[in-house]
């Protein structure tokens, strides 16, 4: 089921009232760390007029007497356009105008099917305008008004969820009061229907859950393999639950529709624990009755002030971004004119003047000045390189040792040249990594040998004089 | 008012977006001309430092004013007693910071050549130093060890200052 949210998020604390027959029972509920936590207050409670005045808001729900619930298909698998027919659809289902009734469309889905599924909930507004001013006659004003069938089904999930095994039973609760009852029927977690009760509880509930089809039509019709399995599960709530009573129509029920069957805890007050819940919590098939015409003037209020937020929180959004691209743009820039700056110093000192020209162009500038300043400075630089002295000690060294013998050896900042005869293909080679130690990028040259006096060889590094 | 408050707050959200996508551009354009300008700065730190490491052996002749290069023909003597060259020339070049570049140029006939070694090394552990700048050296197909050979020296003196020194070792001898 679609998470919805149609209660009073506004806030963490409100009422919850039921107006029965057997008087009116509320419920204090606070929301907090994603639970509500409730205690009933009697009607005559000095606090509960001192809060409901001081702004607290109240919650109520039309009964299913005054209010029903429909499940409609409409035949497009695009919600939005599927949502567009639901109205139709449910004003050619009811026996008085559509215009006359506040309503809603709740969980719509896609199905397999490529349709889309909804449940609509509906009451006349003659009937919500009677429960209004009922409620009023009480000092109760609420600012929503929930649907009981709904409710009852939502809280019945919540407090106890569908045990393992009855993810496709059929589930029924049973919501009695003294001189009322309530089923809401549904499959797992899905809502099918709410019905309220006459008097003869145990064969209108025979006749409803027939009605639902074979599945739900009690051992013997869904085959003879499955007749023992439980395929129904039933839950009691409200001020008539208790467990003579339950026990008692459970006890007719059972032989057809056998299954467990749970007392919910409190179930005096499990109604309105339940529109409480539904008002502070998001959850599935939320709804509010009391729209249009009588839509409580608070929820415009608050609409009106949670689209005044959303709207800061926009505009603020926007104010930020703008702050933020405008911060960017400036530390870009400012690091960009660092760079500059310490460019144009450096520049400055090395060319000794303050240059016009900037970047590459004050780069060719700068090293035009200082290889001239270079080439003035060469002299001293030497003195600090390797001497040449030590290169050539190391080749007469290697020489002797590989039985070398050099014909000339010319050394000189430009570079090197070495020729000789070595007395095997290899022997020269000692050479090359002597030089390269030394700084020379050496190339080895070797011919054929001629007349058998060895290896001619020449090792050339840049250019020489020789 | 709630469409006043919330066109004031879409104008804003629109203003947002779009100067972050100008920023975003500008950012963009200004981290490549980061790189670039970042680039241009580490080359000219790169060549400031190639100088600054020349000036900084200039520095260390700067440190000795007064002190002149020792008499080659004297060392010459020392090491290759009774050993004439075939030539022998002296140039004087003057270069910036009033420093004179002075330049021998020996070409000796057949010469056992680790003695010119010898001569060569002596030089180079005078203070301040000679410095071989070139040597050629061409080997006697008769004698093992002998040649001829050309040697270049040269050596840095300040112009002007220059005040006899004697002529002192760095490596002891």
């Amino acid at each position: 089921m679609n998470e919805s949210r149609a209660g009073v998020p506004w806030t963490r604390v409100c009422y919850a009232a039921d107006a029965g027959p057997e008087g009116i029972t509320f419920v204090r509920a606070v929301r907090g760390r994603g639970r509500v936590d409730w205690r009933a207050v009697a009607a005559g409670d000095p606090s509960l007029r001192r809060e409901l005045e001081a702004g607290i808001p109240c919650v109520a729900a039309l009964s299913c007497r005054e209010s029903f619930t429909r499940g409609l298909e409409a035949p497009f698998s695009a919600t939005q356009k599927g949502a567009k027919v639901l109205p139709t659809l449910l004003d050619i289902q009811l026996p008085f105008p559509l215009e006359a009734c506040v309503y809603q469309f709740l969980d719509l889905r896609r199905t397999s099917q490529k349709t889309t599924r909804a449940v609509a909930v509906c009451a006349r507004e003659t009937d919500a305008a009677r429960r209004l001013a009922l409620l009023s006659e009480v000092n109760v004003d609420p600012v929503v008004l929930d649907q009981e069938g709904l409710a009852l089904w939502t809280q019945s999930l919540r407090e106890a969820p569908p045990a393992a095994g009855e993810q496709d039973a059929f589930r029924v609760l049973v919501h009695l009061r003294a001189e009322s009852a309530v089923a809401v029927i549904g499959r797992g977690e899905e809502f099918l229907g709410a019905h309220s009760l006459s008097r003869d509880i145990v064969s209108h509930l025979g006749r409803l859950l027939r009605a639902y089809g074979p599945e739900a039509a009690g051992n013997g019709a869904g085959g003879p393999e499955d007749a023992a399995a439980p395929r129904t599960a039933w839950f009691w709530a409200g001020a008539g639950a208790d467990r003579s009573a339950v026990a008692a129509m459970q006890g007719a029920l059972a032989e057809a529709w056998p299954g467990r069957s749970v007392i919910h805890d409190d179930p005096a007050t499990f109604l309105v624990r339940a529109l409480a819940t539904r008002a502070l919590l998001p959850g599935p098939l939320r709804c509010n009755l009391r729209t249009g015409r009588l839509a409580h003037p608070r929820m415009a209020r608050e609409a009106g002030r949670r689209s005044a937020t959303a709207a800061g929180f926009v505009g603020a959004a926007g104010l930020v971004l703008c702050a933020l691209s405008l911060t960017a743009q400036w530390v870009a820039g400012s690091r960009v004119a660092g760079i500059e700056r310490a460019f144009d110093r450096l520049a400055g000192e090395m060319a000794g003047y303050p240059l016009a020209a900037k970047g590459a162009d004050a780069l060719r500038t700068v090293r035009r000045i200082a290889d001239e300043r270079q080439d003035e400075l060469r002299p001293f630089v030497f003195s600090f390189e390797p001497s040449f002295t030590r290169v050539i000690g190391s080749v007469l060294e290697t020489g002797r040792e590989r039985g070398l013998r050099y014909e000339m050896l010319s050394v000189s900042r430009e570079g090197i040249l070495l020729s000789g005869v070595a007395p095997d293909w290899n022997a020269s080679t000692a050479l090359l990594p002597v030089l390269r130690r030394a700084g020379f990028d050496v190339r080895l040259d070797r011919h054929e040998a001629v007349d058998d006096e060895g290896i001619p060889f020449t090792i050339t590094s840049g250019e020489t004089d020789e | 008012m709630r469409s006043l408050v919330w066109g004031a707050a879409a104008a804003s959200a629109v203003a947002g977006v779009w100067l972050a996508l100008h920023a975003a551009g500008a950012v963009d354009r200004a981290g490549r001309e980061l790189a670039r300008k970042r680039s241009e700065l580490d080359e000219l730190r790169a060549v400031a430092g190639e100088l600054a490491r020349s000036a900084a052996a200039k520095a260390v002749f700067e440190g000795e004013p007064g002190r002149r290069p020792a008499a080659v023909a004297a060392l010459l003597d020392e090491v290759l007693p009774g050993v004439k060259p075939e030539d022998s020339r002296e140039r004087r070049r003057e270069i910036a910071g009033g420093w004179l570049v002075r330049e021998h140029e020996f070409a000796f006939g057949e010469v056992p050549l680790g003695k010119v070694m010898d001569f060569a090394a002596k030089a180079e552990a005078q203070r301040p130093p000679w410095k071989v700048t070139k040597c050629v050296i061409r080997a006697s197909p008769h004698a093992p060890g002998t040649g001829r050979v050309a040697l270049v020296l040269e050596a840095l003196e300040k112009a002007g200052e220059a005040v006899p020194g004697p002529a002192r070792s760095r490596g002891g001898t």
